[in-house]
């Protein structure tokens, strides 16, 4: 997408970017050693060493897991249940619509870029972690993923992935359509996971679809809301045409303080929404305004808990 | 109902001050009304928060149509208040009063027991006395009637305006003439009357305007009433230098010759002392007694320099006192005019110059001379500012665009001459032509010549029976004089005759224009020979600006108000001529009032004034509401406005 030129590529993730996820890596495994992994256990039942329950015993069922005292005390075949221990999959969904891209001046970055640092640096610490990573870049209905990596050398896979406009390789219209997109991403993502949804959430259709759809999909989700406060009051005031960046549509308004004002109680109570939907379906949400360094706001996320543990 | 009526701009200047202004806040209203385009990321959000910016459109642009009107009334509100409009008053109230004052140079003439006062300072106090007494809806004009007539002040009601005006009346130095100021006055009555208002014109005058009868009975034709109001005071004695002037002699340029004429127009014989100066020099003085209505006439030949400036004065034979009632025409100067260099081209021979023709050329200082050959001539290689040709022993074939002296044509060209014929002798000459003033050519002694051949309009000045030797004519419109033989070739070079016929021929050929002179009536106009493309006039011992004046084909045509002694200065260089003005009008000299019908003593029309028409009892200057205060005060708070309903986004 070409919002990302806001943003030179090479200055999307240089050197200090990697020195800084350096740090919040390392920040990341003193504050939650032991809880990024040992406490995110998938609930698959298979070969590992923790009894989960018995089930009836199956032919071609290995016989190695009969409880052979149980079998003593009720003369019935039981075969034993471990809880399978796994490699967390962290799902990072990337909304690349143009409203993610669009800057009314062009003096800082874009929400875009923000979410790719923000997402690069999620990725790194769960690569840190032994986690699988995988990146999906969402426009319209449209997705472009970059299948799951492990290992902390992959990040470079990830950066490169970021860097080259995966918005464009979507192939989408640029327009947004978040539960179109996770529906998508669901029916194709069979391995289920923490799927943390980076997004303006400026969807006409609505956000809660594509944040229940993930949830049906046993997805432990994450919305992480990007929001570029100054967004309304970078156009000024006076009368102006304003055009929609996705759908291209146009309406005459002319802006006075008192209308900025009002502009701004309405975005207000549209974050509200997302912040009490989210509250109500129990998942995880945190804003990321595009004005705080990004670090800041991954430590900040690392900090509050709970959201990525 | 009480009209408007502007003080500053006028309507037409006030409508172009609006449109402009008008034009131009629209163009930036519509440069602010093109709407910015802003690509922003979720329209959706501004139509939730702004749902009535739609649906409103037409009524937030006819909101917005409010700031370009309120914009528009401040405009409108400023170009108003630049006219200074008031409430006029309403049509049929006050009167239109116009004072015409002489000012013409009698009304410099004191009065008798006076102190020292003149006629126009009697007329000045009158008149700020009369103008206290006018009525609050009154209003007045104050007109100059001197040699030109001058609107002191237009019509005003401003009591304070006209006193004003009429304390800075000043009498010239000229005779006055009526019929323009009159006529003015008769034109602004015309436009009172069309707003109803009674209209009256008032002449102030001692009786001495030129044309005065005429144009008062074109204002009683017009129905405009028309007091005249004579200075008091009957027959004061003066007596004037009515001309002076000094010429050359036209045989002897280099003497000149003086003409005075001195006028009484006093009732008893006036002692007097005549004193004429050169240059500030006193040249003659001489105590004479003129009669009652003498007038003197007297010539001095010698008396003065031909570059002098000449000065003559009247004084009382004793003491200090002034001689009359009317010092002006007491002094009188007179300048004779430079005379002007003759520019001419001499063709000769090729290698040839002729001795006796240079050396006689020689002798008048006031000629330019360029030679050429004949070939050069007919290339046409000299200077274009030739005022006249001499053919010495050469003819070109074509006659010249100039006036021409030939000496000795050779018949080869333009000029037809006969055969040659040997020792010719001036056996007939024509004695009263110019061309033989001061010149007996009888017994000039010549080896040959080829006589001329006359045309019909050509004259023989002086000949023999075998032909013309000596003639005059036009050929082609342009003059020539020819003289049939060389020169050199006879015994006329070592008389004196030969420079004199040489210089008669070119006076003939080139005359002086005797009306060019630096002696100027004031009031008149004057012609004055000038070279230079412009010049200024500097009034010696006056402060005044300097008088800027043109020439045009070397000639400057201008006015002089005051007389005295003017220093012409050309190119910024110090004056290097001077310029005289004098009155020189027995009319204006003569200071007794002629009767005049229906006019009234300044002394009785001041005692029998009408009582005012209106509002004589308030203030003479009405106050009135300032309404272009009024309006700037609106102006200020419609801006106001537009700022406050701007910010508050009414007027968006």
């Amino acid at each position: 997408m070409k919002g990302a030129a806001a943003s030179p590529d090479d200055a999307l993730f240089d050197a200090s970017f990697e020195r800084k996820l350096e740090g919040l890596a390392l920040v990341a495994r003193r504050v939650f050693e032991g809880r990024f992994r040992a406490e995110r256990r998938s609930r698959r039942e298979g070969g590992g060493i923790e009894f989960a329950d018995h089930r009836d015993y199956a032919p071609g069922d290995d016989f190695r897991f009969v409880n052979t005292s149980l079998f003593g005390r009720t003369g019935k075949l039981y075969v034993k249940l471990f809880e399978e221990e796994e490699d967390l999959s962290v799902h990072l969904l990337l909304d690349v619509s143009r409203s993610m891209s669009s800057s009314t001046m062009g003096e800082s970055p874009t929400k875009l870029v923000v979410a790719k640092r923000v997402a690069a640096a999620l990725a790194f610490i769960a690569l840190s972690g032994l986690d699988r990573v995988s990146v999906t870049a969402m426009s319209g209905a449209a997705l472009s993923t970059l299948a799951a990596v492990r290992g902390r050398g992959r990040i470079h896979a990830i950066l490169e992935h970021l860097r080259a406009h995966p918005e464009e390789a979507t192939g989408g219209d640029g327009a947004t359509d978040l539960e179109a997109a996770v529906r998508a991403f669901v029916t194709r993502e069979k391995r289920r996971g923490l799927a943390i949804l980076l997004s303006d959430l400026y969807d006409p259709r609505g956000f809660e679809g594509a944040i229940d759809r993930l949830r049906h999909a046993r997805f432990e989700v994450v919305v992480l809301e990007v929001w570029d406060p100054r967004e309304a009051t970078r156009l000024g005031t006076g009368d102006l045409v304003l055009v929609d960046s996705e759908t291209g549509e146009r309406r005459e308004v002319s802006l006075t303080p008192e209308r900025l004002a009002l502009f701004e109680r309405e975005r207000a109570r549209l974050r509200q929404r997302i912040a009490a939907y989210c509250r109500e379906k129990q998942v995880a949400h945190a804003a990321i305004p595009i004005d705080v360094p990004w670090d800041e706001s991954v430590l900040s996320l690392l900090a509050r808990g709970g959201l990525l543990t | 109902m009480s009209g408007l009526e502007l003080l500053g701009l006028g309507w037409p200047e006030i409508a172009a001050a609006f449109g402009l202004s008008a034009t131009a806040i629209t163009l930036l209203y519509l440069v602010r009304r093109r709407r910015r385009v802003v690509t922003v990321p979720f329209v959706a959000l501004f139509a939730r928060a702004l749902p009535d910016e739609r649906t409103t459109r037409l009524f937030s642009r006819l909101k917005s149509l409010l700031s370009l009107l309120l914009l528009l009334l401040v405009a409108a509100a400023i170009a108003a208040a630049l006219g200074l409009p008031r409430v006029a008053p309403p049509p049929g109230e006050g009167r239109t009063l116009v004072l015409v004052v002489d000012v013409s140079a009698s009304m410099q003439a004191r009065l008798a027991g006076g102190g020292g006062e003149t006629r126009l300072d009697r007329v000045r106090r009158a008149l700020l006395a009369r103008i206290a007494r006018l009525g609050a809806s009154d209003r007045v004009a104050v007109l100059a009637a001197g040699a030109r007539a001058d609107v002191v002040e237009p019509l005003t009601d401003e009591a304070p305006l006209a006193a004003r005006a009429i304390r800075a009346l000043r009498a010239s130095d000229a005779p006055g003439d009526g019929r323009e100021a009159l006529a003015w006055a008769r034109d602004l009555c015309r436009d009172a009357e069309r707003e109803r208002r009674p209209c009256e014109a008032e002449l102030y005058t001692d009786g001495g305007l030129r044309s005065l009868a005429e144009a008062r009975a074109a204002l009683e034709e017009d129905g405009v009433s028309t007091r005249v109001v004579l200075t008091p005071e009957g027959e004061p004695p003066n007596v004037a230098i009515t001309a002076l002037s000094a010429r050359r002699f036209p045989a002897d340029p280099t003497r000149a010759e003086l003409l005075l004429e001195l006028s009484s127009f006093a009732p008893a014989p006036t002692p007097l002392t005549l004193s004429i100066a050169s240059d500030g020099r006193l040249v003659h003085r001489e105590t004479l007694t003129l009669a009652p209505g003498a007038r003197l006439r007297r010539t001095f030949s010698d008396l003065v320099g031909v570059d002098a400036l000449i000065e003559a004065r009247l004084a009382p034979p004793e003491g200090s006192a002034p001689l009359d009632a009317l010092a002006l025409d007491d002094v009188a100067h007179a300048q004779l005019a430079p005379r002007r260099r003759r520019r001419l081209l001499v063709v000769s021979p090729e290698g040839s110059a002729n001795l006796y023709l240079g050396a006689a050329l020689l002798i008048d200082p006031y000629l330019d001379v360029v030679e050429r050959s004949l070939a050069r001539y007919e290339r046409g290689d000299y200077p274009s500012d030739r005022e006249l040709v001499v053919f010495d022993r050469v003819t070109p074939p074509i006659a010249p665009r100039l006036p021409s002296l030939s000496l000795a044509p050779t018949g080869a060209g333009w000029l037809e001459v006969g055969a040659p014929i040997a020792r010719p002798r001036f056996d007939v000459e024509r004695a009263e032509h110019p061309l033989l003033a001061f010149v007996a050519l009888r017994d000039v002694n010549i080896a040959a010549a080829r006589p001329i051949v006359l045309r019909p309009g050509d004259t023989s000045v002086a000949g023999e029976a075998r032909g013309t030797l000596l003639a005059t004519g036009v050929r082609g419109d342009v003059p020539f004089v020819a003289l049939a033989f060389d020169v050199q070739e006879s015994d006329l070079p070592m008389r004196i005759a030969w420079p004199i016929l040489v210089f008669d021929a070119l006076s003939l050929l080139l005359p002086d224009d005797l009306t060019l002179a630096p002696t100027c009536a004031s009031g008149r106009v004057c012609r004055l020979g000038l070279e230079a493309p412009s010049a200024t006039l500097v009034r010696r011992g006056d402060a005044a600006a300097p008088i800027a004046i043109a020439s045009r084909a070397g000639v400057a045509s201008f006015e002089l108000d005051r007389v005295g002694v003017y220093d012409l200065v050309t190119d910024a260089r110090a004056a290097d001529r001077v310029v005289v003005a004098n009155l020189a009008s027995s009319d204006e000299s003569r200071l007794d009032l002629p009767p005049i019908e229906g006019a009234e003593r300044l002394d009785e029309a001041l005692t029998a004034e009408p009582e005012p028409a209106s509002g004589a009892d308030e203030a003479p200057s009405r106050a009135r509401w300032p309404l272009h205060v009024a309006l700037l005060a609106a102006a200020l708070a419609l801006l106001a406005f537009e700022w406050i309903t701007f910010h508050r986004g009414w007027t968006t």
